[in-house]
């Protein structure tokens, strides 16, 4: 009944899928999230001072690697956000558009992947691709990620755009390779997570498919001289000590006096005993590997997935990363998938992904971590659909009419509660329960300083506020070539206080030791700024933001 | 059961025995005031009858610190301490036995529990001997076992329970009586009992409702002295003492979830459907979930354990790391070949977690034990599923070699950790220092008026008591003692000995037990008590 249907308007179908998941991730998008975390505004700083030098905020040409706030970002989004800001200027809306945009992209190359891996099902290989979109285009994880300017949902867009067209190359035309080469190449300029994840996904693809691409010696060598000579610029900007230092400062083994006390103590005891297997068992590789499949295992946690979520900054009040009603479907198609009649390779594949997804993040501090195993996308939606396909049709085939008509309406209605409730908790309660993780507050600062900008000589904002600099050069739409003429940034540590721009300090504030007269202001956090502020902003939930006082009072 | 399984079996248990008892006395480091209490509670219902409150036989708790523990553990600690005397072997025994004992059974439930026609003979037998195996070397189990833990004792009852109704449904129909009273004792032996036991005897009452038909007039028999004896339980349930403690550490006292509920209903400009989806019983019921995952935790099971170690030792996790592969295969493959009465051994799983659930503390390996020995059939289910995808034999000889190699390097991390770092590294958890404080006491006390011994380490009164097999009567007729708000008591002072931080009256001659922070300048120190590690513990003054 649905599938001559489903045949006949397919395209309808997927229009409309893709039409959701546009709005899911274009409305509001400047307004909720409720302001701009600091990654974003760097990106949009950077983005608009390429637009008008040429340059980023330390001044440098066309850079590969953005220093930023000493986190050497990868460059690809920067660039994509130019247009952007270009377009529809300065803005947050602006900043998050690559990130919406490549979201929305992702849930229709998603339909065009799974048609290609689930090709040769005849019973479920029409309905999937469909699913699996549509799970892609309402899921938690996806949305959130989309809605803010963030590198790694680009990334996913190039991991599957890659390896759909990768199989299309087999299947099609063996050419087809060259741009799949490309579009990995371009996946390691965009996020970290991507370079360690994309390799080992190659690796895997090559493992699972190795007999059909020696059949194309030719595309293959060319493809892969392609992939290289792209990565080529990128080898000499990885191995440079700055990325070293990154790579260090989010390395779960940087501390490690903290990490290796016990197994100094163990050894100790070993030596004194003389104890040969406690030497062994208290080796560091031991401790280092335990950490590591920690890391890795910690994004197997229901908690995670399904109730707690990850970081405030990454999720809606009470949600976490999937669907409570995707729990038992993913389950059952974990295992419905593993035991099915599906070919092996297509199996493989999926399994793979899934499996090599939280690699990049299983040596970092902060596990599980939501950015840096986005990657998993869509891999959770393919076994999630799989499972509901199976499951429906199970029922069907168990139930009589009257009471499977029944048992589809109470998913459904279970689902739609679900989906409410998500959007619900996004649009509504979100902005007011999680402005504070979201720095909430500079833009109502500066549009105050702006106001009141010839009342001052010096405008002093408080660091403990978290790089304020770049949010007053976003706010302000600060010319660049001004600000590249007064020297830029001069480092984005986090106890940095040497950056300062026309009438600006960024340092922290020492309330009594402070010059203070009438010409000076100070924009701080309530705790650094003594009793009420002349001016003040509150986040959402009403608890106080920022303080702003006249240095001539009291 | 063929001879050689029979022979294996008879290894196992023995292996089970020994990785139980030896070095009992010593490891874990010290008693825990927990231990001791339970101790000296079985001696002095021993020498009167009484507890240490001066209650007769207390028959569905003991008063204790106030905690009331429920009574089944001390009464069968009576005759360990009657034939050994007050030491930690005494204490510990019941632990330990119940847990070799487990062990045992185990190999008889999962034959019973995944018997099954299509079984090949290898199936029948070396799953559940490699499921007995593998709890008899369980990290979780083992912790579990070596100290007087009630936990460990209500297992042993619940999955006797569990064995003895499967044999009663397969023929002896009078084994439902002995079946249903183990489950009931399992409620008078830990608090988590009374939720699992309950829930799992409905569990097999409801699966087995039409073989129980014919045997009715034994049910009958098995429900009513079950509910006549689970009488007083309930009142005392239902007591002000019996919900003071589940008050304590259950989720739903917290504020939290109500004012979130009541702050988003009010930002919704109170509409009806707003009440219903930020309803505080949704958020209360997501608490639950949180906890309930919490237990399900890839770092608490496989890598580190319970945060607590007492109930581990942070070196491995609850389970090994080793049998990860095996419990995920198993777990689907159990679904997937549906042998004998398989859907029970998830279903105990998931019903064993649930008393953690409600409570604020999790993951936590005590009150989710009563999930064991599951894990360990479920693993061993996946193993053999693995090995029966070799076909050749060469290939099935290398497996079994690297599978065992890397079992054998799991189980010798975990033992030599646990007999060589763990009494050093974590003594202070295990109340480490007062029995060896009050050994060196002992001859010279009778030198002074006053013992004064310091609070710090905790309960420092039942201590003296226990290591003293000191009279029940005298203590309880020269006893001092407040209760607090929260139903919990503090000795002040018995016999020469006293418990404060500071002593009003200083006449007279005072021997001191303190920490060492608390020392004057210049006091004369007779002895100081070092942790294993070096640290010290308490000092001895006069």
């Amino acid at each position: 009944m649905i599938k001559p249907f489903l045949n006949k308007r397919r395209y309808w179908f997927l229009a409309g899928i893709v039409l959701l998941a546009f709005f899911l991730r274009f409305y509001r998008l400047g307004a909720v999230p409720p302001s701009l975390d600091w990654d974003e505004a760097a990106l949009g700083y950077n983005a608009y001072s390429l637009l008008e030098t040429g340059r980023d905020e330390y001044g440098v040409r066309w850079p590969l690697v953005f220093r930023s706030f000493d986190d050497y970002k990868p460059p690809l989004y920067f660039y994509l956000t130019m247009p952007a800001v270009k377009l529809f200027g300065l803005t947050a809306m602006a900043v998050r558009l690559p990130s919406a945009f490549f979201g929305t992209l992702t849930v229709l190359v998603t339909f065009f992947l799974v048609a290609e891996l689930f090709r040769k099902n005849n019973r479920y290989g029409l309905y999937l691709p469909f699913v699996v979109s549509f799970l892609l285009a309402i899921s938690p994880w996806h949305i959130y990620f989309s809605r803010i300017a963030f590198e790694a949902n680009v990334g996913v867009f190039f991991n599957v755009l890659g390896v759909w067209l990768f199989l299309r190359a087999l299947r099609k035309s063996p050419f087809l390779l060259l741009p799949a080469a490309a579009v990995f190449a371009l996946g390691l300029y965009e996020y970290h997570s991507e370079r360690i994840f994309l390799p080992v996904l190659v690796i895997c693809l090559a493992v699972i498919f190795g007999k059909q691409i020696l059949l194309h010696r030719k595309a293959l060598l060319l493809s892969l001289l392609t992939g290289l000579v792209m990565v080529l610029p990128l080898v000499r900007v990885l191995v440079s000590p700055d990325s070293l230092t990154r790579l260090k400062g989010t390395s779960a083994y940087a501390d490690q006096t903290g990490v290796l006390s016990r197994n100094i103590i163990k050894l100790e005891n070993a030596q004194k005993t003389g104890d040969w297997l406690g030497y062994l068992f208290a080796n560091r590789r031991i401790t280092y590997a335990q950490i590591l499949i920690n890391g890795y295992l910690s994004h197997f946690n229901f908690n995670w997935l399904f109730v707690s979520g990850d970081q405030e900054r990454h999720k809606a009040p009470g949600i976490g990363l999937l669907y409570w009603f995707e729990l038992p479907l993913f389950l059952y198609g974990l295992y419905s998938l593993a035991w099915s009649r599906e070919k092996r390779r297509t199996k493989a594949l999926v399994f793979a992904w899934f499996l090599i997804a939280p690699l990049a993040a299983s040596p970092t501090t902060e596990v599980p971590h939501a950015v840096r195993t986005l990657v998993f996308l869509p891999t959770f939606q393919i076994f999630t659909a799989f499972g509901l396909v199976r499951l429906l049709a199970k029922l069907k085939q168990r139930l009589s009419d009257w009471r499977f008509f029944p048992a589809v309406i109470i998913l459904g209605a279970i689902f739609a509660f679900n989906f409410f409730y998500l959007t619900h908790q996004y649009f509504v309660h979100l902005p007011r329960e999680f402005s504070k993780y979201w720095q909430y507050g500079y833009q109502q600062a500066v549009e105050y300083v702006q106001k009141h900008y010839d009342e001052y000589d010096r405008i002093v904002v408080s660091t403990q506020l978290e790089q304020p600099h770049i949010f007053f050069l976003f706010f302000l739409k600060y010319p660049p070539e001004k600000y590249l003429a007064q020297g830029g940034t001069v480092s984005g540590g986090f106890e940095e206080y040497r950056n300062a721009f026309d009438k600006f300090i960024f340092k922290r504030i020492a309330w009594e030791s402070e010059v203070r007269n009438n010409r000076t202001l100070f924009i701080g956090p309530p705790g650094e700024i003594p009793g009420d502020g002349d001016f003040w902003i509150d986040y959402l939930d009403g608890s106080r933001a920022i303080e702003i006082k006249n240095g001539g009072g009291n | 059961m063929n001879k050689k399984a029979k022979n294996w079996l008879v290894v196992i248990f023995l292996l089970g025995l020994f990785l139980r008892f030896y070095k009992l006395n010593s490891i874990p480091p010290a008693l825990s005031w927990d231990e001791v209490s339970l101790g000296y509670n079985a001696y002095s219902i021993l020498k009167t009858g009484r507890d240490e409150h001066g209650k007769i036989l207390p028959l569905v708790a003991f008063e204790a610190y106030g905690d009331y523990k429920p009574p089944a553990y001390i009464y069968a600690t009576v005759p360990f301490v009657a034939l050994f005397g007050l030491n930690e072997f005494s204490v510990r025994a019941v632990s330990a036995l119940s847990g070799a004992l487990t062990v045992l059974l185990t190999y008889f439930l999962a034959k019973l529990l995944l018997g099954d026609k299509r079984n090949s003979a290898f199936q029948t037998e070396v799953i559940p001997l490699l499921a007995s195996t593998l709890l008899a070397i369980s990290p979780w189990h083992l912790n579990l076992s070596r100290a007087g833990f009630e936990a460990n004792l209500a297992l042993f009852l619940i999955v006797l329970g569990a064995w003895l109704f499967l044999k009663a449904t397969a023929g002896k129909s009078y084994f439902l009586l002995p079946s249903f009273l183990s489950f009931l004792l399992s409620a008078y032996s830990f608090n988590s009992a009374r939720v699992v036991a309950p829930l799992l005897l409905l569990v097999f009452l409801f699966f087995w409702r039409q073989q129980l038909w014919s045997k009715r007039k034994w049910l009958l028999v098995a429900v009513v002295v079950t509910l006549i004896l689970s009488w007083p339980l309930f009142r005392h349930l239902r007591s002000p003492e019996g919900r003071l403690r589940f008050k304590e550490v259950n989720i739903f006292t917290s504020l939290e979830p109500i004012e979130i509920a009541n702050n988003r209903i009010a930002v919704d400009n109170n509409v009806w459907w707003s009440k219903l989806i930020h309803n505080r019983r949704l958020l209360f019921g997501l608490e639950m979930v949180r906890h309930y995952f919490d237990n399900l935790n890839m770092n608490f099971l496989f890598i580190n354990g319970d945060g607590n170690p007492k109930f581990s030792i942070r070196d491995v996790g609850q389970l090994y790391l080793w049998s990860l592969p095996f419990l995920v295969i198993g777990f689907f493959a159990l679904i997937r070949e549906k042998r004998g009465r398989w859907f029970l051994v998830p279903l105990w799983l998931l019903i064993g977690i649930l008393p953690a659930s409600v409570a604020r503390e999790t993951p936590h390996a005590l009150r989710t034990e009563n999930s064991l020995p599951m894990w360990e059939i479920i693993t061993a289910y996946g193993f053999v599923t693995v090995f029966s995808w070799f076909k050749k034999d060469i290939s099935r000889r290398i497996f079994l070699t690297v599978a065992i190699l890397l079992l054998i390097v799991n189980l010798s991390y975990y033992l030599h950790n646990y007999y060589r770092n763990y009494p050093a590294e974590f003594a202070p958890e295990w109340q480490w220092g007062y029995k060896q404080a009050l050994s060196y006491t002992k001859d010279i006390e009778k030198n002074y008026d006053k013992v004064l011994v310091t609070n710090t380490i905790g309960r420092p009164y039942m201590y003296v008591l226990f290591y003293r097999a000191y009279s029940p009567r005298d203590y309880f007729a020269t006893v001092n003692r407040t209760g607090d708000a929260f139903g919990f008591f503090t000795v002040h002072s018995f016999g020469r000995y006293v418990f404060e931080e500071t002593l009003t009256e200083t006449s007279g001659k005072i021997l001191h037990i303190e920490n060492p922070s608390s020392v004057p300048a210049g006091a004369h120190v007779l002895s100081e008590i070092k942790y294993p590690n070096g640290q010290a513990a308490l000092v001895i003054y006069d």
